[in-house]
């Protein structure tokens, strides 16, 4: 997920974490004075919710849900499939994913129960469930056949706060006719790095770059160095979410990334600026690109009516890695209940049914996202409707992470200024790794304690 | 009211000067005559109030013509800024869409509204303050002002479950409170130091002619303290046009102001450039032009709030 934002900075104290920190000592402080329905933890510690909600037949009443503005899907029949299909009443509303978090943080703490299910992925499953903002599930809730990378985006610390409603991971995407152009074999993508690189040399020409990657925002700098870093074998975190992005793998894969844009020269510039991945696919739709890492909308992007390249030139593999064969950054995105909310049983029932066949099946073929089970990435038919899936299929043999965490929001600003800064050259990757590593140490152990 | 004193307009009779010498200063460069010495700082000051205006002006001129040409135009490694290919098409889209149309009725209601009220209870508020002395009448103010360094998200989830509780979530009364509750204090400092300008002569010489106090308030003050009033409702016009952060927490669908609405069009994978830029432009118009049309009474008000208050 790429989220817009303006360009890093360091602060200390970002907006986010402030609401969420303020927001979980109110939401802890009225539910000591009051008392809950069920036990809450308060927003700090590695504690464990008190109960999980499970399976129960006969849910019936209402539900409200809020979710972003990702799946048009829901708002196009499955919402009303829904409520025909289990006669529980659906009030569905979607918002702009950038407004959201804030929202979900305030109704969190003021213990609202307007809304039973909301939307959540890897950073607020992990911020909103260590809070006791969502309600865990139970095994039985949980389908058996998850992806490991969705279920990953709607869990924290061992527990599941919810299920996904779609899958996502970036996979490469490249330029059949370029290749060709440059005397590539297009039907032989890059397995390697170097042999990444070395086409992106041979794609290089005067007047296009061969590779073009998003890192104009926060999440996008991050994005792209834990994919590189996760290519090269690197972790984020090591045992009791010590830091580890700075050691030696981590300064190799921060070098490599950066060496695209200052040694080599195959990094189109503009990658500073880019701060989405619909501009990234738009890019490479128009041919000005021979290779992105892209989220699975650039096949759609690249392959729609007016798009340069066109299906038949739209080639997809998975990234070469550089230690390792492959890996890559998660996406998914997925459906929570709210702690508050006076009618889980229903809300259950709307979040495994987002993740059935019917359902899973629309959000392939009408939206282009990955399934969210075993059972349907392995469904010929799916794969056929959309050939990135069998590629995901693939890259779902190795790591897959987002590394989502209560202190994701400021590790990241705190990260991705210091990659900016080793990709301007103005600090080595060591040095910048380094401070990256001493701030984000100091913000875990302000989470942790 | 008097003037604000400004620079002297004649030179001091005390400190005569001889024809073509330096004033009596080691600063400047020897052999530098005061005049070109003036002269270079006029140019000097002209230039940094040129690189000044580039610095504040470039960035809307850039988002206008992201709302007037094609973005594929600009966002080419060279920007293609062909002029004949502008399109006011965006605008025409917006300005006929009702879910942009409903957000900006919102946003003018609700601001209007704040304003009106703000006025209203501010100005006799201040005016209160400004003629009579009471105990507590130094705190008060003070208190008022401290209201205004609370950090606004501290308030967020308070006046989220005051709201709530009032029944007026993700309704424009809930902003229009909010707002008031926020911009009043400011309004009421600010009118003060427009009222302590007006002479208090000016009121005791109504009173002899036969004014009772709201005579006085209505016919004398208020018409004195006109371009305090015009800028002071200016500031809580653009100060609820422009709020982004409370319109976000306190309103859902069913109220979306502007700003949220504008923000809208940067989507988690993707962005609307042209509508965004568009949006946006929009969104400044009222302030550009309220702000263009009341320039001499903001600024003349303010300044006058500022030296005598």
């Amino acid at each position: 997920m790429s989220r817009p934002h303006s360009f890093p900075t360091s602060s200390a104290v970002s907006r986010r974490r402030f609401i969420g920190i303020g927001g979980a000592l109110a939401a802890g402080g009225l539910l000591a004075a009051c008392g809950g329905e069920e036990p809450v933890t308060g927003g700090g510690g590695d504690a464990a919710p008190a109960s999980t909600l499970g399976t129960t037949s006969g849910a019936s009443g209402s539900i409200r849900i809020l979710d972003d503005n990702t799946n048009p899907v829901f708002l196009n029949g499955v919402v009303e499939a829904f409520q025909n299909d289990t006669g529980i009443t659906v009030e569905y509303e979607q918002a702009n994913f950038n407004d959201l978090h804030d929202r979900l943080a305030t109704l969190f703490s003021a213990q609202d129960s307007s809304y039973d299910v909301v939307m959540t992925w890897a950073a607020w499953s992990a911020e909103f469930g260590q809070a006791g903002w969502l309600q865990a599930l139970g095994s039985d809730a949980v389908p058996t056949d998850l992806l490991p990378a969705a279920l990953d985006a709607v869990s924290w610390n061992g527990t599941v706060y919810g299920l996904p409603k779609f899958a996502s991971a970036q996979t490469m995407f490249y330029n059949k006719e370029l290749f060709r152009q440059a005397g590539l074999d297009p039907e032989a993508p890059p397995a390697t790095w170097d042999e990444f690189v070395a086409a992106a040399k041979a794609l290089t020409t005067g007047d296009r770059y061969g590779f073009t990657c998003d890192m104009g925002n926060t999440d996008g700098a991050y994005q792209n160095f834990v994919r590189t870093l996760l290519l090269n074998g690197g972790q984020m975190y090591g045992d009791d979410n010590t830091v580890t992005f700075n050691d030696e793998r981590g300064v190799e894969a921060l070098t490599k990334l950066r060496d695209l844009l200052t040694v080599d020269k195959v990094m189109n510039p503009s990658s500073l600026q880019i701060t989405n991945a619909s501009d990234l696919g738009t890019l490479f739709g128009a041919g000005q690109t021979g290779i992105v890492f892209n989220w699975p909308s650039q096949w759609a992007a690249a392959t729609k009516e007016g798009a340069v390249v066109g299906r038949e030139n739209t080639g997809n593999a998975i990234i070469p890695g550089i230690s390792v064969t492959t890996a890559s950054i998660d996406g998914s995105e997925g459906f929570a209940i709210n702690q508050f909310s006076q009618n889980k049983p229903a809300a259950l029932a709307w979040l495994q049914y987002v993740t059935q066949r019917p359902v899973q099946t629309r959000i392939v073929e009408e939206e282009g996202w990955f399934p969210v089970t075993t059972t349907l990435l392995d469904d010929a038919a799916i794969t056929e409707t959309l050939p990135v899936v069998s590629t995901y299929k693939e890259q779902s043999d190795f790591e897959i992470r987002r590394y989502g965490s209560p202190w994701y929001s400021d590790v990241t600003q705190v990260l991705s200024t210091n990659i900016s800064r080793a990709m301007l050259e103005q600090a080595t990757p060591q040095e910048a790794l380094d401070e990256a590593a001493a701030r984000a140490t100091d913000i875990v152990e302000r989470y942790t304690g | 009211m008097t003037e604000p004193q400004t620079e002297p307009q004649t030179e001091p009779k005390t400190l005569p000067r001889p024809t073509g010498a330096t004033p009596s200063t080691t600063r400047a460069p020897r052999g530098l005559s005061w005049k070109a010495r003036r002269r270079g700082f006029t140019v000097l000051h002209r230039f940094l109030l040129v690189v000044a205006m580039i610095f504040f002006v470039a960035p809307f001129l850039w988002m206008l013509l992201y709302s007037l040409l094609p973005a594929e135009l600009l966002q080419r490694r060279d920007p293609d800024l062909d002029l004949t290919r502008i399109t006011f098409s965006e605008y025409g889209d917006l300005l006929t869409d009702s879910s942009f149309l409903k957000p900006m009725g919102t946003s003018a209601l609700v601001a209007l509204l704040t304003t009106l009220i703000c006025l209203a209870l501010g100005s006799f508020a201040a005016y209160g303050i400004a003629r009579f002395r009471f105990r507590g009448r130094q705190p008060l103010l003070l208190a008022m002002m401290a209201t205004q360094a609370i950090p606004v998200i501290v308030l967020a989830v308070p006046l989220f479950i005051i709201i709530r509780g009032m029944g007026l979530f993700d309704t424009p009364w809930a902003l229009v409170i909010v707002y008031t509750a926020t911009i009043l204090p400011l309004v009421i400092w600010m009118m003060v130091g427009f009222f302590e300008a007006i002479p208090a002569s000016l009121e005791k010489a109504a009173r002899i002619d036969g004014c009772n106090r709201w005579q006085m308030l209505l016919r004398i003050a208020f018409p004195l303290a006109a371009t305090g009033l015009a800028a002071t409702g200016i500031f809580a016009f653009i100060t609820a046009w422009s709020d982004f952060f409370l319109a976000k927490i306190l309103t859902a669908s069913g109220s979306t102001t502007l700003p949220v609405r504008t923000a809208s069009f940067q989507g988690l994978f993707a962005m609307d450039y042209t509508a965004a830029a568009t949006a946006g432009v929009i969104t400044s118009l009222p302030v550009l032009v309220l702000t263009l049309a009341a320039q001499k009474w903001i600024v003349r008000g303010l300044t006058e709030g500022a030296v005598k208050g």
